[in-house]
């Protein structure tokens, strides 16, 4: 797991690598709550993420319940994407998502 | 607060107490299982040994217990789904997590530091077993879909017009933390048929600050198009049953079904409303009409009788329900038929019946005075409800030994396995009770009386073969009641104790004169001494020489005694004899001059009057035996008036005799044991005191002193001190 923080005043970028389950959430939230300490706006790179579990993405949830932060996740992988999509909350997390062809397929009618 | 941080350090207590408890189960069928005589449910009640200890633990947020307990319950897993087999090294590995496990427990108790680096070298060893490196998610059990027409179209009229079935699942708060991943779970049952519909519940989920990233928030409401049968569906979710709340609600079902669902979350019902509704389950008109009927009937309508009474629920369901319902009853008769009671509670109750026993007496000694029929039969009465009540609250602190016995399977196991013996333990009388505090102390002496027979008493099996005795050796653990005593003994059939060897290194030492005749016994009781040891090469289990000298005080501090007996060749027998309690005993009352004495009633055998003849010889003449005595005036440098003709009390310690020269004898009586200060350290043969029914102070004598001073005596040789 590696996080990488860059920011740009008010704006932070954080890019996640590796795996987003129960085993690092405490960790990622204790970076976050850093970053949001020193920015009120933050996109968070899921692009290295490899493997998610419910902890990780109740973590997604928990990040977007921030009142005077916006929290944009970006670059959603493939592990993400279908998890958001088995736990119906694309809505939720209120992201642009691509849903790729094969996984819109997948998806209930 | 303070009442929260009391409250939650007696929650810790009990979840430490039960912890010891699920340890030592697992250690038991662990030992089954490596004897082969393991039984069919021990693989489920191992796993939920482990399971119950990690959730417990988590609760009091004992990360280190969980983070261990967790990787150990997965293997347990998988050896309870066949996935793994039992091999020795496996049940070896098994056995060292479990001691791990109390250790952390221990660790915690204590306050001291908890052994990470333990764990980790232990986790390491799991993981191989496992065969995974993260020791992650636990699949869901690998059932092959089947369908089944069980629960589907169980209802008959006003039947719903869903055909899913609706599954509402709220994972406990921990879930997350003891490895399970709760969207695994919904996305196995896909396996079983198509998810039409999942929603989840975010409600829960605090703001970021407030939120612990480790408990699970979310809800889920899943509509599932499956013909599986409930009881499989329900399987899915068998590993996080536990502390979540999981409705299913079978296609076709009344709205009744529904109701109950909502019912159950009844905080947020109309939320479930929205969700069934979402799910496509129910419409939200038939919702509507339905909670508007609902409003109408009864409030408390049970939901289960509504259920079986409209045929909604197949009744595989219901008798599975009912069946655990029984389970956590029995459980509940089973936790109400034992109250447990903080021990220093019980020391005060047995330390005021003490009180009412010593003023009973001094009452009854008053009224046994004056010349009133009427109340002294009153007082009779009063005295043996006392006695009574003695007896009972004695027995309260009454515990059976298969208490300290159930640990020596394991030690006999482990070591004899280091020493590479083969050896059976055999445990008889583990019924017989003692007291509770005398429990708790002859643990470690008889751990190291097990140990030593181990190591020195069993030869090797070939020295075996030659002698011609079976290669597997055999300790005995024995206990039995005795004439108000405990006799618990350690027997081996080993090689015997080499009485030449003691006697030569002995008087190497210096501790023997070169040319003093001893006893068998007396030379076995060599070994009883501080720093002595025969054993030709030192183990890492005995052989250092300390130890028996300790076993010995251990015991001599609880009023017992140790005896020896060994045939060569064929065995040694430790026995340890206990009085059955430390606190209040029958005693016979003597007087020697202006002093009180109390025997303990239960070594008295007979009272003799002292014959005019013996003169200064020490013994005399008791139907045809030589019996060795003792002038507790002389003893005791008592120089209060002489009674004509004194009279000999014949006491007997185990298998030996003697008498105890006294003035006069006063009978029986109730005594509590009072300790003496340490100013009496030094006194022989006095082993505590009590207060006589007249108020004054009366020593209790060590009889077991006594003897053995007498027998000192009887073979002309100084006695110790």
């Amino acid at each position: 797991m590696s996080i990488v923080i860059e920011s740009s005043g008010q704006t932070a970028r954080l890019t996640l690598d590796g795996e987003l389950t129960i085993y690092e959430v405490a960790e990622i939230k204790a970076g976050l709550a850093d970053v949001m300490r020193a920015a009120d706006e933050i996109e968070i790179d899921l692009g290295g993420i490899a493997e998610i579990d419910t902890a990780g993405l109740q973590l997604m949830l928990i990040a977007k319940r921030n009142p005077g932060k916006r929290v944009r996740f970006v670059n959603h992988p493939p592990c993400v994407l279908r998890l958001i999509d088995l736990a119906n909350l694309g809505g939720l997390l209120g992201d642009p998502l691509f849903i790729s062809a094969t996984e819109s397929a997948r998806k209930v009618p | 607060m303070n009442d929260a941080a009391q409250d939650l350090a007696q929650a810790l207590g009990t979840f430490m107490e039960e912890a010891r408890e699920l340890l030592a189960e697992m250690e038991a069928i662990l030992l089954r299982a490596e004897d082969g005589s393991g039984q069919e449910d021990d693989m489920n009640a191992l796993f939920r040994c482990a399971h119950t200890i990690k959730g417990s633990g988590g609760l009091f947020g004992l990360d280190e217990v969980v983070r261990f307990a967790h990787v150990v319950e997965n293997v347990l897993d998988r050896l309870r789904n066949g996935k793994l087999q039992f091999d020795s090294d496996l049940i070896s590995l098994l056995l060292a997590c479990q001691d791990h496990i109390a250790n952390l427990i221990a660790a915690i108790a204590e306050n001291t530091e908890v052994p990470v680096a333990r764990s980790d070298q232990l986790l390491s060893r799991l993981q191989a077993v496992l065969g995974t490196g993260g020791g992650a998610v636990v699949a869901p059990p690998a059932a092959e879909p089947h369908s089944s027409e069980a629960g589907i179209g169980a209802g008959d009229g006003g039947a719903m017009g869903s055909d899913h079935w609706h599954i509402s699942l709220r994972p406990g708060r921990q879930v997350l933390q003891d490895g399970m991943d709760p969207l695994a779970f919904i996305n196995y049952l896909s396996q079983y048929g198509k998810l039409l519909h999942v929603e989840t519940i975010v409600d829960a989920v605090p703001e970021f600050a407030a939120a612990d990233p480790e408990i699970c928030y979310l809800g889920f409401e899943v509509a599932l198009a499956s013909r599986a049968s409930k009881a499989e569906i329900e399987g899915v979710f068998d590993f996080i049953r536990e502390g979540s709340q999981i409705v299913i609600v079978p296609p076709q079902s009344q709205i009744s079904a529904y109701l109950a669902l909502i019912e159950s979350h009844h905080q947020d019902a109309e939320r479930i409303g929205e969700m069934l509704v979402a799910c496509g389950s129910v419409t939200a008109n038939e919702l509507a009409e339905a909670l508007a009927v609902q409003k109408q009937q009864e409030p408390h309508a049970r939901i289960g009788e509504i259920l079986v009474e409209q045929g909604a629920v197949p009744p595989q369901v219901v008798e599975a329900a009912a069946d655990q319902q029984k389970r956590v009853e029995e459980k509940r008769s089973g936790e109400a038929r034992i109250v447990k009671v903080p021990s220093d509670r019980l020391d005060a109750l047995i330390d005021r019946v003490g009180e009412l026993v010593i003023a009973g007496v001094g009452t009854h000694l008053q009224i046994s005075r004056i010349q009133r029929p009427d109340i002294q039969e009153s007082a009779e009465v009063l005295l043996s409800l006392v006695q009574d009540i003695r007896d009972m609250t004695l027995r309260l602190r009454m515990v059976a030994i298969g208490e300290v016995f159930s640990r020596f399977p394991r030690v006999v196991r482990d070591v004899s396995r280091e020493l590479g013996k083969d050896i059976e333990l055999r445990v008889r009388g583990a019924e017989s009770e003692l007291d509770k505090s005398m429990v708790d102390k002859i643990g470690d002496p008889l751990m190291h009386l097990v140990r030593n027979s181990i190591d020195h008493g069993i030869e090797p099996a070939e020295t075996r073969m030659a002698r011609g005795k079976p290669a597997r050796g055999t300790v005995e653990l024995r206990a039995y009641h005795e004439s108000g005593s405990i006799n618990i003994e350690v027997s081996d059939d080993g090689g015997g104790l080499d009485r030449d060897r003691i006697l030569r290194k002995a008087i190497e030492n210096g501790m023997v004169a070169p040319d003093a005749h001893l006893s068998d016994q007396e030379v076995y009781r060599l070994i009883l001494a501080p720093g002595f040891s025969t054993a030709a090469k030192v183990t890492s289990l005995s052989g250092r020489g300390v130890g028996m000298d300790v076993v010995r005080s251990n015991i001599e501090a609880l009023r017992g005694t140790l005896d020896i007996e060994s045939v060569p060749g064929q065995g040694t027998t430790m026995r340890l004899c206990l009085p059955l309690t430390l606190a209040i005993i029958d005693g016979f009352h003597v007087g020697v001059g202006s002093s009180h004495f109390i025997i303990p009633l239960d070594m008295v055998v007979e009272c003799i009057e002292l014959p005019p003849d013996v003169g200064d010889r020490g013994y005399l003449e008791l139907r045809e035996q030589a019996l060795p005595f003792v002038r507790l005036r002389e003893l005791f440098d008592e120089q209060g008036p002489r009674h004509p003709r004194p009279r000999v009390i014949v006491v007997r310690y185990g298998s030996r005799q003697a008498g105890l020269v006294v003035d006069r004898i006063h009978g029986k009586c109730q005594t509590v044991i009072k300790p003496l200060g340490p100013l009496f350290a030094e006194t022989p043969a006095v082993s505590g005191c009590t207060i006589i029914g007249n108020g004054e102070v009366g020593m209790i004598l060590d009889v077991q002193a006594l003897v053995r001073l007498c027998a000192g005596a009887g073979h002309g040789k100084h006695a110790k001190n």
